[in-house]
């Protein structure tokens, strides 16, 4: 099992829009890592590319979900709302 | 005089003249040191930020290496330099002192207080430009600054009245200030710790801020999920200034690491507490995380730390220098890459009479 240098909330890593990648500062100089595909995978860990840190990323898989998933499951809402 | 330096150096941020991924022996920094003995020239401070490095001389003079992404060297560019270049877009007078924060620049000299670099999260106490990550050289409009302290996202301004200012991020309660009920998330302008008042040292850590007060009391704020406030509730974070200890010594020195804390006392004696993964404490214990301990200390009183991320160098006052901590990337400077969980000698075949550190890299001034 990983031990992890630490578990960071997704809200504190800043993404980059053109790469789609989410930073977070390792304390090694470099930055912790991870996709955004990743995420949508339901990855979990950020690695660093200069060390052997990990950190846990504290995530809601939902929030990553592809965006067609989304529009199904709005549709779905709506049916279910529709039904109520 | 010679500078030596080592640890990480993917950025450059030894000034040693080449981009490696580290050094794990003191290496001669690339200076002209002709120039400096010729001219009775002398460094006086040295910081690092999280990949870069700059150093002042007592002549006026400021020199930067390392990582530029946010302009935290020169806003001139946007490139890395491997060797320590002199940065004349702004006046350092002699005696100023250069606070690096993990990508910006803080100079405090009797001109007020200078910042530059990044800005994300108001860290520079300057309005946040969402089109702009970096801010160029401003002088700040506060004065009787006394001493300037960066965390990771966050910054202690603390005047020469006693009194202390905050700014940057807050969601973990590292700003100390609460307003209407609420602690302060984050805010780009400097804001008043009202809880607090004759504040004479201040320190800040990745998230959390140590402050001692003139009535020998020590204060902490921010996470403490490792301890790294000493106070005995992990896992919680703590809004406001909460009492530490007391009855310490108006003239100990507080450092924060990243998620550990020192408190050095004047007889030299240190007390560590906080998180101690990787032997961030020192204190020879290969075990977890520590609240407030007992004090250590060496047959030579330490005299200086400088605190990296997640190792420490010390000086004596006799002139040596020790290393304990995170080592993976040689930022202990024992040529090998184990973590170090005592105090060990760094050696060296002259005296040091200043040190300073960034994230993982390192630097000792050798007379």
């Amino acid at each position: 099992m990983t031990v992890y240098h630490d578990e960071i909330e997704i809200e504190d890593f800043e993404y980059d829009e053109d790469d789609e990648i989410y930073y977070y500062p390792c304390p090694c100089g470099d930055r912790f890592q991870i996709t955004k595909a990743e995420l949508k995978e339901g990855e979990e860990e950020a690695t660093c590319p200069s060390c052997s840190l990990v950190v846990r990323v504290i995530y809601n898989p939902e929030d990553f979900l592809d965006e067609d998933k989304d529009k199904q499951k709005d549709t779905e809402k709506k049916k279910k709302l529709a039904v109520n | 005089m010679k500078l030596k330096a080592w640890g990480a150096n993917n950025y450059g941020q030894l000034g040693v003249g080449f981009i490696s991924e580290q050094c794990n022996c003191p290496t001669d920094v690339d200076l002209d040191y002709t120039f400096f003995d010729n001219n009775s020239r002398r460094i006086t401070s040295i910081s690092g930020g999280g990949g870069h490095t700059i150093i002042t001389d007592n002549c006026g003079r400021l020199y930067g290496c390392g990582l530029n992404n946010n302009n935290q060297l020169t806003p001139r560019h946007t490139d890395n330099i491997s060797t320590f270049t002199e940065l004349d877009f702004v006046a350092s007078p002699v005696g100023a002192q250069i606070t690096c924060g993990w990508e910006s620049t803080l100079l405090l000299s009797n001109n007020g207080l200078t910042v530059w670099g990044s800005n994300t999260y108001g860290q520079l106490g300057l309005k946040k430009d969402k089109s702009k990550r970096s801010v160029d050289p401003t002088c700040l409009s506060i004065s009787r600054v006394a001493q300037v302290s960066c965390g990771l996202r966050h910054t202690a301004v603390l005047l020469d009245n006693g009194q202390l200012y905050m700014c940057g991020q807050g969601r973990k309660g590292q700003l100390g200030v609460v307003e209407n009920g609420s602690p302060v998330l984050e805010s780009d302008q400097l804001l008043h710790v009202t809880d607090l008042s004759n504040v004479k040292a201040v320190s800040c850590g990745q998230h959390h801020t140590i402050a001692l007060t003139g009535d020998g009391c020590v204060y902490g704020w921010g996470d403490n999920k490792h301890f790294q406030l000493g106070l005995p509730v992990s896992n919680k974070q703590f809004v406001s200034p909460t009492l530490i200890a007391s009855q310490v010594p108006i003239n100990t020195k507080l450092y924060a690491g990243w998620t550990h804390s020192f408190l050095l006392h004047d007889d030299g004696s240190l007390m560590p507490f906080g998180r101690n993964s990787y032997g961030q404490l020192g204190n020879g214990v290969t075990s977890d995380d520590s609240r407030l301990n007992k004090p250590f200390q060496l047959l030579q009183p330490f005299q200086q730390l400088a605190v990296g991320s997640e190792h420490t160098i010390a000086l004596t006052e006799y002139g040596s220098v020790w290393s304990w901590g995170w080592n993976e990337h040689g930022s202990c400077g024992l040529n090998h890459q184990d973590n170090v969980y005592s105090p060990t000698l760094v050696q060296f075949n002259n005296k040091a009479t200043l040190i300073g550190s960034g994230s993982a890299h390192s630097f000792a001034l050798l007379s």
